[in-house]
């Protein structure tokens, strides 16, 4: 969204449609809000439809893959994903070793794959942002590759912090990543190890 | 001397700095963003950029009567944003040296007197010279410039 539409919290971003011309999408979170009845929160509704999909569809959740750091894929379930954003890297602040920059109004930290997250030092920096209890972390990365609706069956757990383990998603050796790890980062590292 | 971009809305002349302008074009298909601010005329696509559309007649609260018969867009890139100031009508390009610019005049309109570089007189008409950060620097970009 434009800095000039960002009062508009209603709008959620906006898309071009075949015809060229340009929609608003609509968050239904703050449409709620904004007709005065309670929404769910986010991490209530995400678990929810977690564990209600994969009874339904034969134990596949979509997957988001991406690459953070290294050339292995990494995944995390879409449905633990707040947003997908591009924040203008000249946003980004760095104190203290950590990376914060302003978004929506709220200081958010930026977390990353290493202790010295690489942040781009120009244009825009991809990042995810997952929420829990109203605060929300942005993890860097450095591109979106693909969602895929897949089997999520972890066969190698983790041996660093941040990842969970190992699983076959469309044939590659991904990384599926620990969000809870980068939520409880938050406060005391700043960055995840 | 600087080469300006001449335009007018509602019945005012203005002047752009030409470094400040990306391009010129037609209005067509734009989106009204309900809720938005009045000087948010709306989002148009533009190449497959998003192109954010500011009144400025809305902008300037100029309350003259508009010429709306064939209104143009100034396109302006800020950082990654790309905004429009949406006009009456786009006329040539002046060289006008800076000697020219004279202090904006003191009945000038408050709105219309933070967003000029000063005046330029023409052989009939008076031309505001804009600042176009001061004229995009309103509503929710305030904190933005700010950094």
């Amino acid at each position: 969204m434009s800095s000039k539409l960002r009062h508009v919290a209603i709008f959620s971003g906006m898309a071009i449609l075949g015809d060229g011309s340009v929609i608003m999408v609509i968050d239904p979170n703050v449409l709620a809000q904004s007709l005065g009845r309670a929404a769910p929160s986010r991490s209530e509704a995400s678990t929810d439809t977690a564990e209600r999909e994969p009874r339904s569809q034969q134990d596949t959740v979509s997957l988001l893959i991406f690459r953070a750091a290294s050339n292995r894929p990494k995944a995390v379930p879409l449905s633990l994903v707040s947003r997908i954003e591009e924040i203008d890297c000249r946003n980004i602040e760095t104190t203290d070793g950590r990376h914060i920059v302003k978004y929506r109004d709220e200081l958010m930290p930026l977390l990353g794959f290493e202790a010295q997250a690489r942040i781009k030092k120009e244009s825009a920096q991809p990042i995810l942002v997952f929420s829990e209890h109203g605060r929300s972390i942005g993890l860097l990365i450095d591109e979106i590759v693909d969602i895929a609706e897949e089997r999520l069956d972890v066969k190698i757990a983790g041996d660093r912090p941040g990842i969970l383990g190992h699983a076959l998603i469309r044939g590659d050796i991904t990384e599926i990543i620990d969000v809870g790890f980068f939520l409880a980062a938050r406060g005391s590292l700043g960055r995840a190890a | 001397m600087t080469d300006y971009v001449i335009f007018t809305t509602a019945g005012q002349l203005f002047g752009l700095p030409i470094e400040h302008v990306q391009d010129v074009f037609a209005l067509a298909n734009i989106t009204r963003v309900p809720l938005a601010s009045p000087e948010i005329a709306g989002v148009l696509n533009l190449r497959g950029r998003i192109v954010t559309v500011i009144d400025l007649a809305n902008r300037l609260q100029l309350d003259a009567p508009r010429d709306a018969t064939a209104p143009m867009v100034i396109g302006i890139e800020r950082g990654a944003e790309s905004l429009g100031i949406l006009v009456d009508r786009v006329g040539e390009v002046l060289s006008l040296a800076e000697v020219d610019r004279e202090p904006t005049p003191i009945n000038l309109d408050r709105t219309l007197d933070a967003t000029a570089t000063g005046v330029f007189r023409l052989d009939e008409k008076i031309l505001v010279a804009l600042d176009a950060d001061r004229m995009l620097d309103f509503g929710s970009s305030r904190s933005i410039a700010a950094q």
